[in-house]
């Protein structure tokens, strides 16, 4: 069998400046703090993602993968907040302002020893689908990047089927019609305080 | 193969240092340099070894040490030559990761009713409820190994806890194959991650479930191969050859066949020239039907062996056919090969 190499290295550095990215041994994303910007590993090369630091006070930073979705049921087509906030039972009313927008699904860009865990935290802040405020401040102290935009993917499917009703979830028919379609996701670091071993986002009156 | 064959590693683009791997990362640091490598491979998949610990020598001591303590016979041992030797890497599947889904169950409920009986007694019944529906989100960890391709000749079943401890090496095929014979894959990537999922739903199951529907995914998935040295050594015995496989990293016979130990045996024929003496002594009539009875058994043996049937579970080293020679071991042979010794 003809092969040269099976196994490939790819330099960590970053391709607009030329230094080398600080990176731990499980990282997707690789941050240049002198360009203020994220690469990810994309066949031989780096390819820059878009990132976004979310406005808010808290010391720990999280990254998130930020999917605008549609949901389709047998029930009808859910691509919009309002929509999504009917399907999902939320009685809270939704701004005027977000009201057409489609909702937002949030997936953990970061680890866990407890993946259930992880799934709580992006059904809650998929739940609360916060508007976003970007933050005019550079990136420090974040938690490292190491779910990649498409095991994301795969994790935010299942957020979204934990995010409806309960008395829907028990129905089979409705959870394997559903048919999720997901746009282009973006990264987004999310501060949290932590007090008493929970984390805590007063911007979006959270707490996991 | 030369034992002390020249090979190139991979190694440090910028430095050229040597680089160690750990399983499941994915990124790792020249030390010598302080420069991050992202390791990727083909199709995403990472393909390392594992480099053997033990050197040829050592694998032959070892072999050479069980041949003497595992069961053989004395007199077999010392009559066993070594052949030949070969380094080979076998390929595992790893794949670390989360399966994530859900899990819809219908479970039987029993509720309890009181009844009053024909006295005025009340007691208890148990009585079969309405189903119990419910819904749950599923996420576990996924930590699975399996071997790529058929590994059953070699007697080794997985490598989970020594790929998670020890180093890896950047696998670079042609170098490698130039000093050993480097197994290709056969199972593909998709099969494994089948089987991954299918563990991690088999644990799904519940007491008292009715009907169960599940949906699983992997994600964060870091799927690697990794190939694992074992030694292959041959011994001969006269025309026959035994192997012996030795695990490259910790030196532990993984699976071996060798002669089983020689036994005396005194009463098969002791016994059937007795009887055909005492029979010839007493009744001439009877002790000829005995020995054309006992030629025709001899000509039946022969007739199964033709036909492939294992004849040495009858007559032990006599395979040669109804020959006088045949006739004459088979009554006067006193020594009888047991079974042989096999390990793995």
């Amino acid at each position: 069998m003809a092969r040269s190499q099976d196994l490939w290295l790819v330099p960590i550095v970053c391709p607009e400046c030329g230094r080398g990215l600080p990176a731990k041994e499980d990282d997707v994303i690789f941050f240049c703090a002198a360009c203020q910007a994220a690469w990810e590993l994309s066949g031989d090369n780096l390819a820059r993602r878009e990132l976004f630091v979310v406005s808010g006070a808290g010391n720990l930073q999280f990254p998130f993968w930020v999917f605008p979705f549609k949901v389709t049921t047998p029930d009808g087509n859910f691509d919009t907040l309002e929509a999504f906030h009917i399907l999902i039972g939320n009685v809270n009313p939704v701004p005027e302002t977000q009201r057409g927008k489609p909702p937002l699904l949030f997936a953990p860009a970061f680890s866990s020893g407890r993946p259930q865990q992880m799934l709580r935290t992006g059904k809650l802040l998929t739940v609360r689908n916060p508007s976003l405020t970007v933050a005019k401040r550079q990136l420090t102290g974040t938690s490292p990047i190491t779910l990649g935009e498409a095991a994301a993917k795969e994790m935010a499917r299942i957020i979204a089927i934990t995010t409806i009703t309960s008395e829907r979830q028990k129905n089979l028919r409705f959870v394997k019609s559903l048919s999720l379609q997901f746009g282009r996701g973006r990264l987004c670091i999310i501060p949290f305080d932590l007090r008493e071993n929970r984390l805590f986002n007063a911007e979006f009156n959270l707490e996991i | 193969m030369p034992e002390n064959a020249e090979y190139q590693a991979i190694t440090c683009l910028k430095c050229g240092g040597a680089l160690d791997f750990r399983e499941g990362e994915r990124n790792i640091l020249c030390k010598s340099c302080k420069t991050m490598f992202a390791a990727t491979g083909e199709a995403g998949i990472t393909r390392f070894y594992l480099e053997e610990k033990l050197k040829f020598p050592d694998a032959r001591s070892a072999a050479r040490k069980f041949i003497a303590t595992g069961g053989v016979d004395e007199e077999v041992a010392q009559s066993l030559h070594f052949q030949a030797s070969e380094l080979c890497f076998l390929p595992f599947w790893r794949l670390l990761g989360y399966a994530i889904g859900w899990r819809w169950m219908e479970k039987e409920t029993v509720v309890k009713e009181q009844e009053v009986d024909e006295n005025g007694r009340t007691y208890e019944v148990e009585k079969r409820g309405a189903n119990e529906v419910s819904f749950e989100t599923v996420a576990t960890r996924v930590d699975f190994s399996s071997p790529a391709c058929d590994l059953s000749s070699y007697g080794l079943r997985g490598i989970a806890t020594v790929s998670a401890v020890l180093p890896l090496k950047g696998i670079c095929y042609e170098s490698l194959a130039k000093r050993s014979t480097v197994f290709d894959p056969v199972k593909p990537s998709e099969q494994v991650r089948k089987e991954a999922l299918a563990l991690a739903r088999s644990g799904l199951k519940q007491k008292d479930m009715l009907r169960m529907e599940n949906e699983l995914t992997l994600s964060d998935e870091r799927l690697a191969l990794i190939s694992y040295p074992v030694w292959k050594l041959s011994f001969t015995l006269k025309d026959r050859i035994y192997p012996v496989v030795v695990d490259g990293i910790n030196g532990n016979i993984l699976k071996a066949r060798f002669p089983g130990r020689s036994k005396i045996r005194l009463f098969a024929p002791m016994f059937i020239i007795t009887l055909a003496a005492f029979l010839l002594a007493f009744n001439m009539l009877l002790g000829t039907l005995v020995t054309v009875i006992l030629f025709y058994y001899i000509a039946c043996l022969e007739k199964a062996r033709r036909s492939g049937a294992a004849l040495d579970d009858f007559l032990g080293v006599w395979t040669e056919g109804p020959s006088w020679d045949g006739l004459m071991m088979f009554l006067f042979r006193l020594i009888e090969r047991g079974k042989e010794v096999e390990h793995g």
